[in-house]
């Protein structure tokens, strides 16, 4: 099939090209038959609006790597009707989140040796779950720990500059919590967990367990200090080309103008980690991403940066670990600016789009049809969204109308092609959004 | 010879259950991989009160998929789909209330939200009258962050051990936020879902071991509760924030606004016959 020349394409085409056009279109769902003399039915090509900065749009295409998620071949068009004031809805690119905890990694034998804390309130909470291990090539769940095996003391200095002498673990802890208990509660990774009481107030413990733990075996601490006023917060884009080398993060931590050096670590769906390096520049940080280090080892899921940060506020400890999930995607396909519309009765009755494509897979387009009303508004009229397998050599895709919803709407032209949206639904990823892509003119 | 006709037709009208379109309620559970989700997961007593809200009560089907999955897999929605369409198509339905709880709600909103992904969603959509959700996690839960922490075997093989499944890890307040901006609608500043989505918010937990309404499916450990308290806010189920319930869709109501005797609906007791939860969706739907 040779690429579309519409604008040379007359309002009046022929009827066999018109057969030839709809014929090229991947679909099974029913298409209108021209009718056989005077057809209210025409084709009219038409260019999409040039794309705005606000817009999604990247012609620069790419094959991803990773095996896809949604291979069905089928088409399948869909249309929800929508009523009133038209109301235009812009993705949302970045992802925000915040911490009042961190966590950390240790062994069994370090448990048992005893491992610092830092706390910078009173009345924290400290959790220890044991997780698993493949090391010796066989997997090795680490052993629950009981709680009143755990003994926490109090070490160096207060905030205030007095020398702490050790207190008791019965003084510094409220209570104790189970992995039975705890699970009953919704944590259920065999978790147990000691409320830190009044009196251990902000400083430097060293916790302790006392039941013997296999010296490899994994260990998560995890201290949360709900309510604290040391947030660390950090923003970044909710989705990352799987190129990119490196990923701008902004972090700040509330209560503090130190400085800190973050440490940052790439976690991937299947909770591979790898630690990235961190470069400020400006008010941002750089995560470097090494060359060979793929940002996703999967198309199902999210990746995640985390970042820890230690510093000293008003002399207390701040240790806080905060993280933000992200989809790493390939630009695997692109639309074309030139399109065919298929109109009915004076109304458009369907789009054809023609994509570059770098790589088979399934596609989706979706976009919201507008008229306007008396007052001249832009009025939703329906939503539409298509999907199909498309390939380099049979690139094409349609958005269908209702005619009916239209003519229902009692909207006039101009009629407005808004949101259109591509997807890589192999790789469940947006690949390209145009807040006002296509004027529909008859 | 046309009354003949026309009496005959109306005669095989009233035979063929092809005619006659119908109400009909499907129970669609939360995270875990059900096979008897009406006895491990609802119970009879709920699911056998609120059936008697449409009008004809055996048009009913509980839900069992694999809800440990990510949403989309065909495990989640493509189960959910074929069990749905096998439904439909045998009852005739086209008056279709889904009622869900906690993930549940989530695995529907991404059929309503994707009707392109899969060619057995677009039955099930134009169906689908209303989505009733139960403490919906459409904001996911801190608490899902805290068991997905660490290191890198433990999400690997978290499901080996029973937990951290992929259903857990999508439902990780970051990951929420990110699926509700891009693949997911009925949040705040995204498409509508296109059908009624009325959430019942379950905003706080009755535990002390005194106060009989905590055994209403409820919580034997308060330690524990308020240990998992320290991830969420003061208004909570004990599982999910208020927030992330509201998230999706319209607040039908929040439980004490409704509940016999005010009494809140913990995450577990917003599936049960608890304070009147059956009698109050039954008399709505």
């Amino acid at each position: 099939m040779p690429p579309f020349t519409l604008r040379t394409l007359s309002k009046a085409v022929s009827l066999v090209i018109f057969a030839s056009l709809l014929g090229a279109c991947q679909d099974d769902s029913p298409t209108p038959e021209p009718q056989k003399e005077a057809s209210p039915m025409y084709a009219k090509g038409l260019t999409l609006a040039a794309p705005t900065q606000s817009d999604l749009v990247d012609t620069n295409i790419a094959s991803p790597t990773l095996a896809p998620i949604n291979t069905s071949t089928d088409y399948v068009s869909f249309i929800t009707p929508l009523y009133g004031e038209y109301q235009a809805s812009q993705p949302v690119l970045e992802q925000a989140s915040q911490s009042d905890e961190y966590w950390l990694n240790v062994t069994g034998a370090e448990l048992n040796a005893g491992v610092q804390l830092n706390l910078s309130q009173a009345g924290s909470l400290v959790r220890i779950a044991p997780r698993g291990d493949v090391s010796t090539g066989a997997l090795m769940h680490a052993d629950a720990v009981a709680p009143e095996r755990v003994q926490i003391q109090r070490i160096g200095q207060t905030p205030q500059g007095k020398n702490a002498s050790p207190q008791a673990t019965e003084s510094l802890v409220k209570s104790l919590v189970s992995a039975d208990a705890l699970a009953s509660a919704g944590l259920a990774d065999d978790s147990s967990a000691l409320q830190m009481s009044e009196k251990a107030t902000a400083g430097e413990y060293r916790l302790q367990v006392s039941q013997p733990l296999v010296a490899k075996a994994n260990y998560l601490v995890n201290v949360k200090e709900k309510g604290s006023p040391y947030q660390l917060s950090i923003k970044a884009p909710s989705a990352i080309a799987a190129d990119a080398q490196t990923v701008g993060v902004k972090l700040a931590l509330s209560q503090s103008d130190n400085q800190f050096a973050p440490k940052a670590k790439l976690k991937q769906a299947d909770g591979t980690e790898q630690a990235l390096a961190m470069v400020k520049q400006g008010d941002e940080w750089q995560a470097l991403v090494p060359a060979d280090l793929p940002l996703a080892s999967s198309n199902a899921g999210l990746s995640e940066i985390e970042v820890t940060v230690q510093t000293q506020v008003d002399g207390r400890p701040v240790l806080r670990t905060v993280k933000t999930a992200f989809k790493s995607y390939v630009n695997s396909a692109s639309i074309k600016p030139e399109v065919l519309t298929i109109w009915d009765k004076g109304v458009p009755n369907q789009v054809n789009f023609e994509l570059t494509v770098a790589e088979a897979g399934r596609f989706g387009l979706s976009g919201v049809l507008t008229g306007t009303n008396a007052e001249g508004q832009k009025v939703a009229i329906m939503r539409t969204q298509a999907a199909t397998w498309l390939t380099p050599e049979s690139p094409k895709l349609k958005l269908m109308f209702d005619p009916k919803l239209i003519q229902a709407s009692g909207l006039q032209p101009p009629f407005e092609l808004n949101e259109l949206e591509l997807q890589d639904q192999g790789q469940m990823a947006r690949l390209s959004f145009q807040a006002n892509a296509l004027v529909l003119t008859r | 010879m046309k009354i003949k006709n026309t009496l005959m037709l109306l005669g095989l009208l009233a035979v063929s259950p092809a005619v006659f379109a119908a109400t009909g309620i499907a129970f669609v559970h939360g995270t875990g991989k059900q096979t008897n989700a009406l006895a491990d997961y609802w119970t009879s007593e709920f699911v056998n009160s609120v059936r008697q809200g449409i009008p004809v009560p055996n048009n009913y089907t509980v839900i069992n998929c694999d809800f440990d999955q990510y949403m989309w897999e065909e495990a989640a929605a493509g189960c959910l789909a074929t069990q749905l369409n096998s439904f439909i198509q045998a009852k005739n339905i086209d008056d279709l209330i889904l009622l869900t709880h906690s993930n549940g709600g989530n695995v529907v909103r991404w059929i309503l939200s994707n009707p392109t992904w899969d060619s057995r969603y677009p039955a099930v959509i134009k169906a689908t009258s209303r989505v009733i959700a139960l403490a919906p996690s459409s904001g996911g839960t801190p608490l899902a962050d805290a068991v997905n922490q660490g290191n890198v075997f433990e999400t690997t093989l978290g499901w080996l051990l029973g937990y951290g499944s992929n259903a857990v890890k999508q439902q990780q307040v970051g990951w929420m936020a990110n699926y509700n901006n891009t693949w997911l609608y009925g949040t705040s500043g995204r498409p509508s879902l296109g059908k009624p989505f009325e959430v019942v918010v379950g905003s706080d937990v009755d535990s002390a071991i005194w106060d009989s309404d905590s055994y209403c499916a409820g919580y034997q450990y308060q330690v524990a509760l308020e240990t998992t308290q320290n991830w969420l806010d003061s208004c909570s189920d004990g599982f999910l924030n208020c927030s992330s319930q509201k998230a999706a869709g319209t607040v039908w109501f929040t439980d004490k606004q409704k509940t016999r005797g005010q009494e809140p609906l913990s995450h577990q007791q917003s599936r049960r016959a608890c304070f009147n939860l059956d009698t109050l969706i039954r008399n709505h739907i």
